[in-house]
């Protein structure tokens, strides 16, 4: 057992007493009920390397934080003594706009980082929920994106390399600066999205991308999620920059879009290039529209289109204030519309509301749903069970994103492993062997 | 050579035609497109993952090495068997198992070759991106286990941003798939630690790829320059203004002279350097495109811009690019085509030093590169038969490798560490950076099984044996170009 004194002593030691809180000041450091021995926050990665290797030495346990808005994910911990803040870890360490790539600390919030690039008409081609506060380790330990995804990718279509302190306090490179590169095996994607259980990142570099000349945001309202499918595999060629998929539900929440669709589901796209492009897509999605007699097309004001998409890009982002159980399916993308059809009817069914936003063209369907206050683990469990057997009908994954405490006690919000899991597992326990970092949070309780 | 036992055993498992095991025969697979060599003692051509499976748990219990090869194209000693044991030659699993027109993907097999895909694809519209300048010989499980780029990755990236999921075989013979049709599987990626592990981790029997529409217009330009510091310099400035074209390469003076000679490709052998540019998408877009990258190579100094629009114009300004490597093998009997990647602002510097390099080891260096994306290729012509100038020119390319780490920049950027750079890798990672790679060879169990003694400096990979290393000549094949 690690003595709580013992371990701020020589947090003290290693940091000083201005970046390290005890427990009694450790409450808004909580995950999933557990609150931590001690919060430390270095302001290099060396002294990120220090915590580390006393981490190591004291066989504490260490939950990475960033933000800390995504900290509903993953299990619950098996336990949790250190709370390590990277947010003091904010600098661009390196930054050449002519060469279209910049370097930058775990700990810089993403808005941050854009207002760094956008001053050279650049950014991280890279929109997921909350960018005032989620920062670059962040979204790199969880995988976040969002509905630019569909012209850029996730971060792994971005990562030019990364360096990451392991569990024994050593610091690693992988990767590099530069644009291509095939030297060694590719620990960056490696660690994108593995919840900081293999180590913890300080610092990435990234291919960065100049910010189109123009863009312009349609709606285009649709009875149907099958009709909103055949109205986007119609839009291929135009230089989209999303192609976002959302029910009634959704609409209702975004300023702007309630009208959009009485009962149905509206695609919102962003078309983004040379002006005479972006124009040219307009028109053809309107000529759509007018072709398909049931759908109807309406352009978002230009002054306006901001703030919807991040309006969008929040929607399945999980309330700190009300209850609620937020999935993330991923499915094949002409299977949205079936995943789609069947929630609505689990919906209709089981008396619930949800969210339904989907990035249509990477077969992501996110669904929230709201839950009263006082609800019990039954419901809640019967949707994420019902949900979890539909989406794997269709062969894809369903993530449990946040939920009750008490439901996270009766399922692995991952899902269950497949065939490659051994191999993750050894993994884990070569970079990893004491099990110190992020312990029982990641994909099988690893 | 193979024993008897072996062979029979190999037999039973592919078939009698399914084995190579005479010697004269085997001498074949000594080699890639590198001269490196390794003797393998049995070489096995399987035609489904079952029979790889079987084979790998043989070699197991064999306690022999197993090297998957492709084509043989790779240009680092990746498929070389620097320990002997069993090369299995993937070129028989080479069919499309299934295109998802709706989807854009398709699962294919590793032996299908790169152009063949996207050949079989037109009829959907649609294409597979990365397009190694092998991409007629070079098979996708090549591709994958080097990562592969190509001229048109600038804008679409490599070989990572383009699969999405593997069926393979590891160590213990076991078949898994490592990711899938489906976007962010839970858990650790695996699928990307696979790409690029150049055959070291699993064998791969099954690749989901992700495919692309077919642009709609394509504009190609040649913008010919006096200086190849303005050529250079056009490149710094496209980029920083914000436009990326889907490729963006670059020809010497020293290149296009002998490209004059020999095809007659019509690049003005007088001009410092040349810029192949080339924009897609949307017609309305690339008209603008492309008269945005005429504006900025004029103003940095291009003395003319050719512009073609049909295919018959484009593939006219590409053909001394395609030809650029075959007419090489003019200036000398030999040459060494060296791949580095450094930040594109530095190009200029990089390639004075290249040049200086030249002058002090008396070798003319002609440069053919992708130069949007910073990866330098530059080619030393030499003569392997005069005593010490393999030795000589060996030194010369580690001293340009040496230039690039210099400048902020990496060792391989598409063509693999393989055999060549393993000592480099020193130069760009700490113990401790390699030993965590070490640590997912550990996980796979994959270390003395597949495909030992590549990129792994010798101090790390423990146990290996290590083969002459000698340089890399003129086996590329006549279609084959950087």
């Amino acid at each position: 057992m690690v003595k709580e004194s013992l371990l701020h002593n020589l947090l003290e030691a290693a940091l000083d007493s201005q970046r390290v809180f005890p427990r009694e000041e450790a409450a808004s450091y909580i995950v999933d009920g557990l609150i931590p021995q001690v919060v430390a926050l270095p302001e290099t990665v060396e002294e990120v390397a220090e915590v580390m290797r006393l981490a190591s030495r004291e066989d504490a346990a260490v939950i990475p934080w960033g933000g800390g808005i995504a900290m509903s994910l993953g299990n619950t911990p098996r336990r949790y003594d250190i709370a390590l803040s990277l947010s003091r870890l904010n600098q661009v360490v390196e930054y050449e706009p002519s060469d279209l790539t910049a370097t930058v600390q775990a700990g810089k919030t993403l808005a941050d980082f854009q207002r760094h690039l956008a001053e050279h008409g650049q950014s991280l081609a890279l929109d997921p929920p909350s960018p005032q506060e989620a920062t670059i380790g962040g979204i790199l330990a969880v995988n976040a994106s969002g509905p630019s995804r569909h012209a850029y990718g996730t971060a792994r279509d971005l990562i030019l390399g990364m360096r990451a302190v392991q569990a024994d306090g050593r610091i690693i490179k992988a990767g590099g600066r530069v644009v291509k590169n095939v030297a060694g095996y590719d620990l960056s994607r490696l660690f994108i999205g593995s919840l900081g259980t293999l180590g913890i990142i300080v610092e990435a570099s990234f291919r960065l991308a100049p910010m189109p000349r123009a863009e312009r945001t349609a709606v285009v309202s649709l009875p149907s999620a099958q009709e909103a499918w055949r109205f986007a595999a119609q839009t291929a060629n135009f230089g989209l920059r999303a192609v976002e998929l959302l029910n009634a539900g959704a609409l209702r929440q975004v300023p702007g879009l309630a009208e959009a669709a009485a009962d149905g589901y509206a695609l919102v796209l962003a078309a983004t290039g040379e002006p005479a492009a972006v124009e040219r897509s307009l028109k053809e999605m309107g000529e759509l529209s007018q072709r398909a007699a049931t759908a109807s097309l309406a352009e978002v004001d230009e002054s306006a289109q901001d703030q919807l998409w991040q309006a969008i890009a929040s929607l399945a982002r999980p309330s700190p204030t009300n209850a609620a159980l937020v999935c993330k399916a991923a499915v094949l993308p002409s299977q949205v519309p079936t995943l789609s059809e069947q929630i609505e009817t689990m919906r209709r069914e089981l008396a619930f509301e949800p969210l339904l936003v989907s990035h249509l063209t990477a077969g992501i369907v996110y669904s929230a749903w709201p839950l009263p206050q006082d609800e019990g683990v039954q419901r809640p469990l019967d949707l994420a069970t019902t949900l979890r057997q539909a989406v794997a009908r269709l062969r894809g994954s369903l993530v449990v994103e946040a939920c009750p405490l008490a439901l996270k006690e009766k399922i692995d919000v991952w899902g269950e492993p497949a065939a490659d899991f051994p191999l993750m597992r050894r993994l884990k326990e070569q970079f990893d062997p004491q099990g110190i970092l992020n312990p029982g949070r990641f994909l099988g309780r690893l | 050579m193979a024993d008897r036992k072996l062979v029979r055993e190999l037999q039973a498992i592919v078939g009698r035609d399914g084995v190579v095991h005479a010697p004269e025969d085997l001498l074949v697979y000594e080699y890639d497109a590198t001269t490196q060599r390794g003797l393998p003692e049995a070489v096995v051509l399987p035609t489904t993952a079952q029979q790889v499976s079987q084979v790998v748990k043989l070699a197991r219990r064999r306690g022999l090495p197993v090297v998957a090869r492709g084509a043989g194209t790779g240009l680092s000693g990746g498929a070389i068997p620097t320990a002997g044991g069993i090369v299995l030659v993937m070129t028989r699993m080479r069919r499309i198992l299934e295109v998802d027109v709706e989807n854009r993907l398709a699962i294919v097999e590793p032996g299908l070759v790169n152009l063949d895909l996207s050949a079989a694809l037109s009829r959907y519209g649609l294409y597979y991106a990365p397009d190694p300048s092998s991409q007629k010989a070079c098979t996708l499980g090549g591709n994958v286990a080097e990562n592969a780029g190509g001229p048109h990755c600038l804008a679409y990236g490599v070989t990572t941003n383009h699969v999405l999921g593997l069926e393979v075989i590891l160590a213990d013979g076991q078949i898994v798939w490592l990711g899938g049709k489906t976007a962010d599987r839970p858990g650790y990626d695996l699928r990307s630690l696979v790409i690029g592990s150049e055959g070291t981790l699993v064998i791969v029997t099954k690749i989901i790829a992700r495919l692309l529409p077919l642009p709609e217009a394509t504009i190609t330009l040649l913008a010919i320059f006096n200086e190849m510091e303005q050529a250079s310099q056009a490149v710094s400035t496209i980029i920083g203004k914000g436009i990326l074209p889907a490729a963006l390469e670059m020809l010497d003076k020293l290149t296009m002279g002998v490209l004059e000679e020999a095809v007659h490709a019509g690049y003005p052998p007088d001009a410092g350097a040349v810029l192949l540019i080339e924009v897609e998408g949307l017609p309305d877009s690339v008209g603008e495109e492309a008269e945005a990258l005429r504006a900025i190579c004029e103003n940095t100094g291009a003395r003319e811009v050719r512009i073609g629009f049909t295919p018959g114009d484009r593939e006219a300004l590409w053909a001394g690019r395609k030809e650029a490597l075959g007419a090489l093998g003019r200036l000398a009997p030999s040459y060494y085509i060296l791949d580095g990647t450094v930040p594109r602002t530095k190009l200029p510097q990089v390639l004075r030093g290249v040049y200086e390099i030249g002058e002090k080891y008396d070798f003319l260096i002609a440069n053919v590169f992708h130069a949007g994306d910073g990866n330098l290729h530059p080619n030393i012509a030499f003569d392997e038969s005069q005593p010490g100038q393999t030795e000589k020119v060996l030194a010369a390319g580690a001293e340009i490798m040496r230039l690039c780490v210099d400048a902020g920049g990496t060792i391989t950027g598409e063509h693999g560490v393989g055999m060549e750079k393993r000592d480099f890798m020193r130069w760009i990672f700490s113990d401790d950076d390699l030993e965590a790679m070490k640590r997912v060879q550990v996980a796979f169990a994959s270390e003395q099984r597949f495909n030992p003694g590549k990129i792994f400096p010798a101090a790390i990979d423990r146990g290996e044996i290590t083969s002459r290393h000698r340089a890399v000549s003129q086996s590329l094949g006549p279609d084959a170009y950087i």
